[in-house]
């Protein structure tokens, strides 16, 4: 019973089984799902969303926001596609000046929340701008194309096996599992769910976010060189619908916004939940109209579905022994005035 | 109050010194055109504002806006009564509800839930209209945007309207004095009695009916309605709020505020767009400008920046212990 409860109150579950459910549809809507092509097509699409997605994840976890997702992965897109040069060193150096970008949107981000203590929300969105209009300097109209090492090359296969979009995912899964289990991520999620709790045992809180949104910027831009490698080309103003989809993936996946609780494993599933989806009403012959409405109903409905297995799964426990319990994936009680946006 | 005033200086200095910058500028016609713009910021950000005043967001309102602009062309212009403003105005309230309902009853995360209504709406809208948006602009709403009234434009009676009606409404009425409450402390203010869940689902309500509103505005102001015509306000909205001094965990702000920011944001936009700089530096200024405001209404880094002077001053070789942070 307990497994069940444990299992009720962890979000990736929850979006886990939408995931199945939402692939199952899927196969019956179309002929040629379980080919080897459109898994390799589904990982392209989901890839920068799941690597986007974990960066967010990190930074949520410990109780910030961070909207400046959109504006690092444009600016990476369009560094990419204005100064790749012809030849891969070029390219090469181009990509490191994008991930470059990143980490230096990221570590404006970082000082601005963690040492000048600006309101998170309020710095990202403040960054976002500055980032879209940079973009909007190294390249006014959409145009250029990105050099053939990530466009074909990032969406295509290592020795005709093994999709490069592949080792990514795996990539995001493996590093959010040794981070978890490391001192960092510990920090991280008792930065998330008391601040003032977790500086009184000794946590330097501020150098702890400081890193948080140093490697989400640099997630984000790598996010923007795989979105680059689909694309092919370069958007100055191709930002918003992305940075929503992030957002959503990291919502589905049962991370709680305002902190300390989630995993990146649950925002990875859910990034594939919003990708299959598309894929879904696609095969179901849904017009593009009406995509917005289904993955909105989604997003609402999966966080609602969480809220209320979180319920089930506590409401029993109230009655037995409060024993202690791991804060890091299952979820504690929160008192109503935590709740808001943070 | 001292930071409104501040704003309030600087964007009164800005105008006529804009003139430095181009002499096209600085003139009343400019001036007049900056407050016909800032009205309809002004009106979002009493909606947001009052949905960032309970700790909550709002981000619905840009589909909100080009849903209730798509309607005022398809519906008002064909038949311009009462009951079709209030039919679109009706359509709003509803979305304010359900997003007041999915953030005080299911509990849902206003961020989540008014992202996900963001998506539906947008998508109602795009397949309402199959991607062209029918109809015209309803004459009276143009009239009522671009026309003069002792040759000054309507707007800007609107605008000093609006701030006078915000500023009574979030200040001095029930309803406002409990969206403070229950901004600043909602276990509190659900022990002294107010009824949270209906003050939440108010705001947001107050919110998708302004966004509306604003739509039909940004119709008579714009000739027209298209399906992207919110989407500039995603951002403003919030920023217009954050920069007049409310603070975004809520329970803190002046609707005055709002309004100044409104006004000074205009004001910054347009004379960036004047500089003849392209279009990506204006944003990025703009992106500057909102991070430097709100630095400095951080009272944290007043005194940190103080606090090396007044050590200086006191001749005090070790000050008090560096913050924990």
């Amino acid at each position: 019973m307990s497994t069940i409860k444990k299992a009720l109150s962890n979000g990736s579950v929850i979006a886990f089984i939408l995931l199945t459910a939402i692939y199952v549809v899927y196969m019956y809507s179309s002929i040629d799902v379980l080919t080897i092509e459109n898994a390799t097509d589904l990982l392209n699409n989901v890839a920068p969303l799941v690597i986007a997605a974990t960066g967010l994840t990190l930074v949520i976890i410990s109780g910030g926001y961070d909207l400046s997702i959109g504006g690092v992965v444009v600016l990476a897109n369009v560094i990419l596609a204005t100064h790749s040069g012809t030849t891969v060193q070029s390219g090469l150096l181009a990509m490191a000046v994008a991930l470059g970008a990143g980490l230096l949107v990221g570590a404006i981000n970082g000082v601005l929340v963690a040492y000048l203590e600006v309101q998170s929300i309020a710095a990202t969105l403040a960054t976002f701008i500055m980032c879209s209009g940079i973009a909007l300097v190294i390249m006014p109209s959409p145009g250029g194309n990105v050099p053939e090492f990530i466009s074909p090359g990032l969406n295509s296969t290592i020795g005709g096996a093994l999709p490069v979009s592949l080792l990514v995912v795996g990539t995001c899964i493996l590093g959010w599992l040794v981070l978890r289990r490391s001192r960092f991520g510990v920090y991280i999620y008792a930065l998330g769910s008391d601040e003032r709790s977790a500086v009184q045992s000794g946590i330097r809180a501020a150098s702890v976010k400081f890193r948080v949104f140093l490697g989400a910027g640099l997630l984000y831009a790598l996010a923007g060189v795989m979105l680059s490698a689909q694309t092919a080309s370069g958007d100055p103003n191709g930002s918003a619908l992305f940075m929503v989809l992030v957002f959503a993936a990291v919502a589905i996946g049962g991370t709680r916004f305002g902190g300390g609780r989630g995993s990146a494993i649950g925002s990875i599933v859910g990034a594939g939940v919003l990708a299959v989806l598309q894929k879904m009403l696609f095969a179901l012959g849904v017009s593009t109209f009406y995509t917005g409405i289904v993955q909105g109903a989604v997003l609402i409905l999966a966080v609602l579905l969480g809220q209320v297995s979180l319920l089930v799964a506590q409401r029993p426990r109230a009655a037995e022994t409060p024993a202690p319990r791991d804060d890091r994936d299952a979820g504690a009680p929160v008192p109503a005035a935590q709740r808001g946006t943070s | 109050m001292g930071y409104v005033v501040c704003l309030l200086a600087t964007t009164l200095i800005m105008m006529p010194a804009s003139k430095l910058i181009s002499p096209s500028l600085g003139s009343w016609s400019t001036v007049s055109a900056i407050l016909v713009v800032s009205s309809m910021l002004t009106l979002i950000g009493f909606g947001q504002g009052l949905v960032i005043l309970v700790g909550e967001l709002d981000l619905s309102l840009p589909s909100t806006i080009s849903l209730a602009g798509v309607l005022t062309t398809a519906w008002l212009s064909v038949t311009p009564t009462a009951v079709t403003f209030l039919q679109i105005i009706g359509i709003a309230a509803v979305i304010g509800l359900v997003n007041g309902v999915g953030v005080a009853v299911l509990k849902v995360p206003s961020f989540i839930m008014t992202l996900g209504s963001q998506l539906i709406i947008a998508g109602i809208a795009l397949g309402y209209t199959k991607g062209t948006v029918p109809g015209t602009t309803p004459d009276f709403l143009a009239s009522l945007m671009l026309g003069r009234w002792f040759d000054i434009p309507i707007p800007i009676y609107m605008l000093f309207m609006m701030a006078a009606l915000g500023t009574l409404i979030q200040r001095y009425t029930t309803f406002g004095r409990r969206l403070y409450a229950v901004g600043s402390n909602r276990a509190a203010a659900d022990v002294a009695g107010v009824r949270v869940t209906r003050v939440v689902v108010g705001a947001f309500v107050v919110s998708a009916v302004a966004a509306a509103l604003t739509g039909m505005l940004l119709v008579g102001y714009g000739g027209g309605a298209t399906l992207g015509m919110g989407d500039a306000y995603f951002l403003s909205s919030i920023a217009v709020v954050v920069v007049g001094g409310s603070s975004i965990l809520g329970g803190r702000g002046s609707y005055l505020g709002t309004v100044v920011a409104a006004i000074f944001l205009t004001t910054i936009s347009t004379l960036v767009q004047s500089l003849g700089i392209s279009q990506g530096w204006q944003t990025f200024i703009y992106g500057f400008l909102i991070i430097a405001v709100v630095g400095l209404l951080n009272k944290e880094l007043y005194s940190r920046m103080l606090r090396p002077l007044r050590r200086l001053v006191e001749g005090k070789g070790s000050g008090a212990p560096a913050s924990l942070g």
